[in-house]
């Protein structure tokens, strides 16, 4: 019997492990003069219109039976219906059946009927239904495949396109006008670092020891360039090199064909922070409590400065000052070309922060785990006039993101946006509750 | 309830994490070989209250005879005295009634413990990395052993086995162990004890069955530990028996050949006329003290009147 009883202990006390949650930061774009504030929380993205909890649309939509299939998908089945040996109607009611189509409900059965109706051979009536059915299973498994968001989701330069990362290892092409979805690749593996866009190609590392390099507007896989660890940050891009972090401790440079360039693998742990290139260096935070200045041209080390915990947020630079805050709770600032301290302490904000923090209105904004929120003076490295932090009351972990020099984002772990202006010091943030 | 939860986990959530994980630093990041490696050394810490365990259930056992006796005596006449004649019989034997449990109660704040130390050490999710963060003193041997390799074999140790590998390994040992330590009940035993002896032989097959179904449940390295600390157990209960351990009554899986439980109303001229319980292992010293012992069973009796075993 007191086993039993033991065993119902152990039971009550060892509920199922807490899953992912993500911590994706805000992306705003401006899209057909519409500003839209990309949000996401735990599996699902909305793009909010800007000042309100009004979303024009969201990812992956409540509906899946009036989703589209993504446009790759319409495309192939639309040229697959074209080379069908049928007649002009028999064709044209495939074709608007493709339109039709859907990640879920009728509509697949519906398009492969038109096909069986449309007095096409044997062999490609089959061929057509089975490219029908694979397309529509993988569409649907995958939005059925996001689990979390912990990537920032990256934009292109014309801000029409979103690409978000998921933790089960999807990357999905949005069309941030609609929402509706360009195309959707399977990495293999969990996503946790967000997507750098750099022209007509993206990055992003996967746990499973790899940088991809893909096609934008296809998605077409370019290279994979395998790295000894697990890559957990969003690769950084300038000029003709791609920067990328690994949990191997390492920061590996990259040309553009997907060639090591150089390595600096001088961390004695993991590095799970984006890289931020600043000047002539590139300045990370790694799992060792250290931050890192490495040489762009050789990856050589300049400096490193030791805090109590890890880097896990990445550092600002602004006017030759790294600011850097650490799992410890402390902000650090320390002089970028040198790594001497330039604040008298650091300051302390009582609780981890991971959540990379951003200059916004003069002043360097921190949010903490535990919610509170501060600004803090560049120069002297405390509170601006004095003045208290925001208190959200709820965790805070994804990164906070700037709009120009007054507004910033912050996302915390409950389904709200909060909106800070950061032109004077921090007053009640606006707050918009994410649409159930 | 959030204090002690609190508390739970500054004293033994947050050492044991830090344990395992500079363990696992010395391992060369592999998690499993810490659980392991930590496993043996729970066992080598918690032997002397395992070794109490088997005594204590021995003794208790070994004085069932009596215990009907006064239960026949004084049930329903003067329970005041069946209570006092109890604890007394209980203090000559060196019993605690509660004293099989101590060992139990200790490994399951441990096994609690384990269970979070795993889920926040080799949690999959990012989040669990940043909570674990919080966890490490600052000593920088452990902050610098993230990230931890949750690799064992061909197993993920921060999830469950669907393998059945895993969770069969724990059944098995555990039935070992069970086994080991419940004596199969003797042929002629009274009634009630054969009823008692019974319900432990049943437990031998409960225990692992449920642990086996939890281990298909919990993460895979909860699932190492017990499978490991079975062995253990095993081993040690080997040595401690005098390397004689008889082997073929794992093979045993009841009274094998125990009479037909006797009707209620002959029940006390069974208790009277039947052999005394399988305790010939057993002796139970002049200080009451029930210690396991090997070799063959005898009905020798000691000065008290207590059956005694023979080396």
């Amino acid at each position: 019997m007191a086993a039993l009883a033991g065993l119902a202990l152990f039971a009550a006390a060892c509920g199922a492990p807490p899953g992912p949650v993500g911590w994706a930061g805000a992306v705003p774009v401006t899209v057909d003069s519409q500003r839209l504030i990309l949000v996401s929380h735990k599996s699902r993205l909305y793009a909010l219109r800007d000042g309100s909890s009004i979303a024009s649309w969201q990812f992956p939509p409540k509906d899946k039976n009036s989703y589209p299939v993504s446009t790759e998908t319409s495309e192939k089945l639309s040229a697959t219906a074209d080379a069908l040996s049928i007649d002009a109607a028999a064709k044209a009611e495939i074709q608007r059946k493709v339109k039709d189509l859907t990640v879920s409900g009728p509509s697949g059965d519906a398009l492969k009927k038109a096909i069986s109706d449309s007095g096409a051979p044997d062999d490609q009536k089959s061929g057509a239904k089975s490219l029908v059915d694979a397309a529509v299973k993988f569409e649907k498994d995958a939005l059925g495949k996001l689990q979390a968001l912990y990537g920032d989701t990256g934009v292109s330069a014309d801000g029409r396109t979103a690409y978000v990362p998921t933790f089960r290892g999807m990357v999905f092409a949005l069309d941030t006008g609609t929402g509706s979805v360009r195309w959707v690749r399977d990495a293999g593996a969990e996503i946790v670092g967000g997507v750098a866009v750099d022209g007509d190609t993206i990055y992003f590392g996967t746990k499973a020891n790899r940088l991809f390099s893909l096609d934008a507007a296809s998605g077409e896989q370019r290279w994979a360039f395998k790295t000894k660890g697990e890559v957990w940050a969003t690769p950084a891009v300038e000029g003709d090199t791609i920067y990328v972090t690994s949990l191997d401790g390492s920061l590996y440079a990259l040309d553009k064909t997907g060639q090591q360039k150089w390595v600096f693998a001088s961390a004695s742990s993991g590095i799970a922070a984006r890289p931020v290139i600043a000047g002539d260096a590139i300045y990370v935070g790694a799992f060792d409590n250290k931050l890192y200045s490495v040489k762009k041209a050789d990856g050589t080390m300049n400096w490193s400065m030791k805090a109590d915990n890890w880097f896990w947020a990445a550092p600002v630079v602004r006017d030759g000052i790294v600011y850097a805050a650490s799992l410890d709770g402390k902000v650090y600032a320390v002089d970028a070309l040198t790594g001497a301290k330039t604040w008298e302490r650091p300051f302390n904000t009582g609780s981890a922060v991971r959540a990379a923090p951003v200059v916004a209105g003069g002043g360097l904004i921190v949010a903490a785990k535990s919610g509170r929120v501060y600004k803090l003076d560049l120069l002297s490295g405390q509170p601006v006039d004095g003045g208290a932090p925001v208190e959200l009351g709820v965790k805070v972990l994804a990164n906070l993101t700037s709009d120009g020099d007054k507004t910033v984002y912050v996302v915390p772990s409950s389904a709200t946006l909060y909106v800070l202006d950061a032109t004077a010091a921090l007053g009640a943030p606006g707050s918009f509750p994410l649409p159930r | 309830m959030d204090q002690l939860f609190q508390l739970f986990h500054l004293l033994l959530v947050d050492p044991m994490t830090n344990v395992l994980v500079a363990l696992a630093r010395l391992f060369g990041g592999n998690f499993g070989l810490a659980i392991i490696v930590f496993t043996l050394v729970m066992k080598f810490v918690t032997w002397p209250l395992t070794a109490s365990q088997y005594k204590q259930s021995r003794a208790m056992q070994t004085i069932q005879p009596q215990m009907q006796e006064l239960q026949k005596k004084y049930k329903g006449k003067d329970p005041k005295k069946l209570q006092q004649e109890t604890m007394a019989l209980y203090r000559e034997a060196g019993v605690n009634p509660i004293g099989c449990l101590i060992p139990m109660l200790v490994q399951f704040p441990i096994w609690i413990a384990l269970y979070q130390v795993i889920n926040l050490s080799l949690g999959d999710t990012p989040e669990s990395l940043v909570t674990l963060s919080g966890r490490l003193y600052p000593i920088s041997y452990v902050h610098q052993a993230v990230p931890l390799n949750n690799g064992l074999l061909y197993w993920n140790l921060g999830q469950p086995d669907a393998s059945y590998v895993l969770p069969f390994f724990v059944a098995a040992s555990m039935y070992v162990q069970q086994k080991l330590m419940t004596p199969t009940p003797a042929a002629g035993a009274s009634a009630s004890s054969q009823q008692q002896q019974q319900t432990a032989q049943m437990m031998t097959w409960m225990m692992p069955l449920m642990f086996g179904f939890w281990s298909l449940n919990v993460p895979a390295g909860l699932a190492l530990y017990w499978g490991v600390s079975n062995v253990a157990g095993i081993v040690m209960q080997y040595f401690y028996m005098g390397r004689k351990v008889e082997w073929k009554s794992l093979l045993r899986f009841g009274p094998a050949s125990a009479p037909a439980p006797a009707a209620t109303a002959n029940r006390s001229e069974k208790v009277k006329a039947a052999p005394k319980p399988a305790a010939a292992d057993i002796e139970v010293d002049e200080g009451g003290e029930a210690t396991m012992l090997p070799g063959p069973r005898s009905t020798r009796r000691n000065k008290h009147g207590r059956r005694r075993g023979k080396r």
